[in-house]
Formats: structure tokens, sequence, C-alpha cells
């Protein structure tokens, strides 16, 4: 089911609907949030890049390929593909993951989205962006050495997988204010601001039924607010464009930290160094 | 009767002039741990006009205000170090006029802390390095450009690699990394003693092949971290 590669307020129409993405039920800054430790861009203000600021800010991350998508391009990350499956919102956490960890400098390790698949209970169906952040904060993804793309399923999984997950979690989010509770431009800011930290964007769009990752922004003058949103879809296409109103997401969660993940034996040589 | 009249006694204060201001939270926390504090006996717009502070200010805690939705001023807070703080809600509205204290103790006692190094050595010129930043990611997006082009930038990735040098495999680290058992990572712990309790963010280099780690403010530009590199010291 790939979609092509540009949408925008015109072609929307001809994406095919997704059933992947219940939509959000908990408020901005909220303590039931908070708990799943995600916080508000605007607890920390100081975050948020001034509109005036963004061309700028946005050529220099695409000069110096500071976005998460680059990271991502340049690490080789292949394509997801989710197949027939409604785990969107477990794709697009796996992305963000992998894409937090290249940004610290973390050699790449391919994550299996089917393994955050008990949070459904091995049923293939559609789930919450907050209780999925939840369950990937306490169980993580097992890398793709166990599980394979496209499964609902744990028949074919590999003995191991749940220890295994437990190295790849993220840690701690920030929550940015969404549709329903401000202002589409508000998110815009929000949003602008998260990618340029760089932190990847694991976002919602509720006119989708969608759940996916936003890992770069391109400024472009002929576009809504100057932009076109870059994102990492899981239909085996990868890459893929948004503009106007329909790439603004309606929810939209940035990683800020994530367990550190590189086992020791993959880099003997930096134990050489003094303890 | 004495117990009841004292009580009475007690409560009058209250009855006379409303609840008053609390923090309910624990008195102990964890380094790295987070945790809840709900403040007692204001609405949540009466919190909104309060100011938080944290004493003392040198490796103190994260406290974040929550803009909560269901009438419940909360405080979220992380330690980040071990020590005594006091968490201080500053009450200033026209009804209510007090500091308000909560005593809380991170961790079993005070981390050592580094003294900062008055100079840094310089660089033997002419080796090749494993590299490595630490630095705090809250504070990140306020650094001057060029650092977070050294920071984030893959393109300074690969001037590195092509100089020989190697970035340290997870070296762009937050200062309060931690591994999947919560604990710092083993194999990043040497850089990050070496940062530790100093301004961040800072350079960690170690002799390609092993040796001991130094580290230096983070040079300014991507230019100068190689010229420290190749050169030991920035000219």
């Amino acid at each position: 089911m790939r979609v092509c590669s540009m949408i925008t307020d015109k072609n929307w129409q001809d994406v095919p609907q997704e059933c992947g993405l219940l939509p959000r039920y908990l408020a901005y800054g909220s303590a039931d949030m908070a708990s799943r430790r995600i916080i508000p861009v605007s607890d920390q203000p100081s975050i948020l890049v001034p509109e005036d600021e963004w061309k700028e800010r946005i050529n220099e991350a695409n000069e110096y390929r500071l976005f998460p998508i680059h990271h991502m391009e340049a690490a080789n990350v292949p394509v997801k593909n989710q197949a027939r499956t409604n785990f969107c919102w477990s794709y697009g956490i796996a992305s963000c993951t992998e894409a937090h960890d290249l940004i610290q400098g973390q050699p790449y390790e391919k994550l299996a989205p089917a393994t955050l698949g008990h949070l459904v209970k091995w049923r293939n169906q559609g789930y919450w962006c907050s209780e999925a952040i939840a369950g990937a904060n306490k169980y993580g993804h097992a890398t793709s050495k166990f599980a394979d793309d496209g499964v609902y399923t744990n028949r074919n999984f590999k003995d191991g997988w749940q220890a295994d997950a437990l190295r790849h979690r993220p840690l701690e989010w920030w929550d940015t204010v969404g549709s329903r509770a401000g202002s589409e431009k508000e998110m815009v800011q929000q949003c602008v601001s998260l990618l340029l930290t760089p932190s990847p964007l694991y976002i919602a769009y509720n006119w989708w039924g969608h759940a996916l990752m936003m890992a770069g922004l391109i400024w472009d003058e002929k576009e809504k607010y100057n932009l076109r949103w870059v994102a990492v879809n899981s239909h085996d296409d990868g890459r893929i464009e948004l503009t106007g109103s329909r790439g603004v997401p309606d929810e939209g969660y940035g990683i800020r930290s994530t367990v550190h993940s590189v086992e020791i034996a993959e880099h003997s040589e930096a134990l050489a160094v003094a303890i | 009767m004495k117990r009841l009249i004292l009580m009475v006694w007690l409560l009058i204060p209250a009855w006379c002039f409303g609840a008053g201001v609390a923090i309910d939270g624990p008195d102990k926390l964890d380094v790295k741990e987070a945790e809840l504090f709900f403040v007692e006996g204001l609405t949540i717009e009466e919190f909104k006009l309060c100011a938080v502070h944290v004493r003392p200010e040198e490796n103190k805690p994260r406290v974040l205000v929550l803009q909560t939705t269901n009438n419940l001023p909360v405080l979220f807070v992380k330690g980040a170090s071990a020590g005594k703080f006091d968490i201080i809600l500053d009450v200033n509205i026209p009804t209510k006029y007090e500091l308000v204290f909560h005593a809380l103790q991170i961790g079993e006692g005070v981390d050592p802390i580094d003294p900062p190094n008055p100079i840094d050595p310089p660089l033997p010129p002419g080796k090749k390095w494993q590299v490595a930043v630490v630095y705090e990611k809250a504070d990140a997006i306020k650094l001057p450009a060029a650092q977070r082009l050294i920071i984030n930038g893959l393109a300074f990735r690969d001037k590195l690699k092509a100089a020989g040098h190697k970035l340290v495999p997870g070296g762009i680290m937050d200062q309060h990394i931690v591994d999947a058992d919560g604990s710092v990572p083993a194999d990043l712990k040497p850089y990050l003693n070496a940062a530790k309790g100093k301004t961040m963010p800072r350079l960690c280099v170690a002799p390609i092949g092993g040796g001991d780690v130094l580290d230096f403010p983070l040079p300014a530009t991507e230019v100068e971290v190689l010229e420290l590199l190749e050169k030991g010291k920035i000219e």
C-alpha cells in the first residue's frame, strides 16, 4: 500500500485510509502524559525557535546534514514495510528510536516493530500514540535479528527477544500542543523547533489514520508556512514529503532520550580507555 | 480529651486563614529518578502565578511546572546529582503570600565534584584520537550555531573520520545518559567522568588504542576542534 511520494492539500484524498491510529485522548500537559514521561514543549519555552529564524536554521540543518533523515540516509537505513498490519503506531516509534541512536553516534541496529505487538495482545489492530510511547519506554523494541517486518504475532520470534528489547528503549519525550488543543501555527512552531534540536518526531495524522516519523524539513517559499515536511513511512517506501495543512501533524512527540544500547563487545577499543 | 483540645487548637489557624499551601511528594529520590509532586492549597490559576526555585543551583534536580487540565497543580522533579536541595514555591498572589519549602535528598550523599581544570593540558600533536562530546541536551538548542553543528551535524563527523580520528560509538552523549539497567554505561563512563561537574559541552578525547581521557571545553567551531586534535592546541 505505497503512497505517493508527495502528499499535498490537493491530492491527500487519493491516499488510502489506514486503521493504525486511535485518536488522542490524553490532554497536552496533563499529569497522565507526565506519568508516561511525555513533557509539554511549553514547559521549556526556550527551545522554541522564532519564526524569523526558520529559514536560516532549516537551510543550515540541510547544508550540514543535521536532521534525522540525514543520519538515516548516511547509515543506509533500509525502508520498513508494515505490509497488511495496522502496526504503524509501532513502526513510527521504532524509526524514532533508531534515528535518535544514530544522532548520538551509535551504530545502526534495525528494530523490529512487531515486537511491541504484545501491547495489543498480538492482534492486528491500531493503538494510541501515548500508550505506544508508554509501552516502548517500558518494554522497548527487539532488533530485527529476532523478528521480521510485516507480522503481528510472535509465532516466529527468536528466543531472547524480550531481553534484547530492553536495550532499545526511548526514555523521555516532548509533547506538542496538537491540532485540538492549539492553533495550527503554534503546532507548526513546536514541530519545527523540535526537529531543529534535532529530535525525531513521532507523528500522527487523523485524516490518514496513520502514525509515522517526521525526520526533516525543507524551506520552500512556494508552500504553506514555507515548509515541506520530510517524513519516513513504513509501507516499503521510506522518505515521503507532505505540504500544506495536510503536512501539519495532529500529534507530534519529540524523542528526548533513549537508552544507550551499544554492546561493549561492539567497540572493545573504547574499553582500552582508562576507567 | 487533652488530645481533642490540642487538635482543635492546632486546626484553628487553618479554619481562620484557609488551608496552607504544601508540596506533597517524597523527601528522598534516587539519582535520575523522576517523581510527580502535587501542590496542595492552590488552584491551577493561582499555581500558574507562582515561581519555583531550587537551591542550591549547582547540580540541582530538574523541576518542571506542569500545566494540568484537571485542576491538579503538579511539579515534575527528576534528580540529576546526589545532594540536599530545597524546592521553593514562591506564592505571591493577592490572597496568599508565602514561601513553601520542600526538602529533598537526592541519592545517598553528595557527589564529589571534580575541580575544574584551571588550565587545559595541551594534547600531544600528531596523534589520532577517539572523540566524544558530552553535553546537556536540554540546553543544546541555545548553543551557538557552530557548536550545534559539531554536536549533531554529519558534515563534522565526516571531517573527523577523514582526518583519521574516530567518533566513540554513542559518543555524542547527554551528560545524564543511562543504559538498559538505568546505570551509567560502562563504555562511556571514562568520558562522562572526565566531564563531570564541568561546564557543558565538553570535548573528550583518548588515544586510539587506549590511554587516559583528556577533556576540554567544546571549541567554538569544527575547524578549531580539528586544529586541537592535529596540533594539540588552538592557535
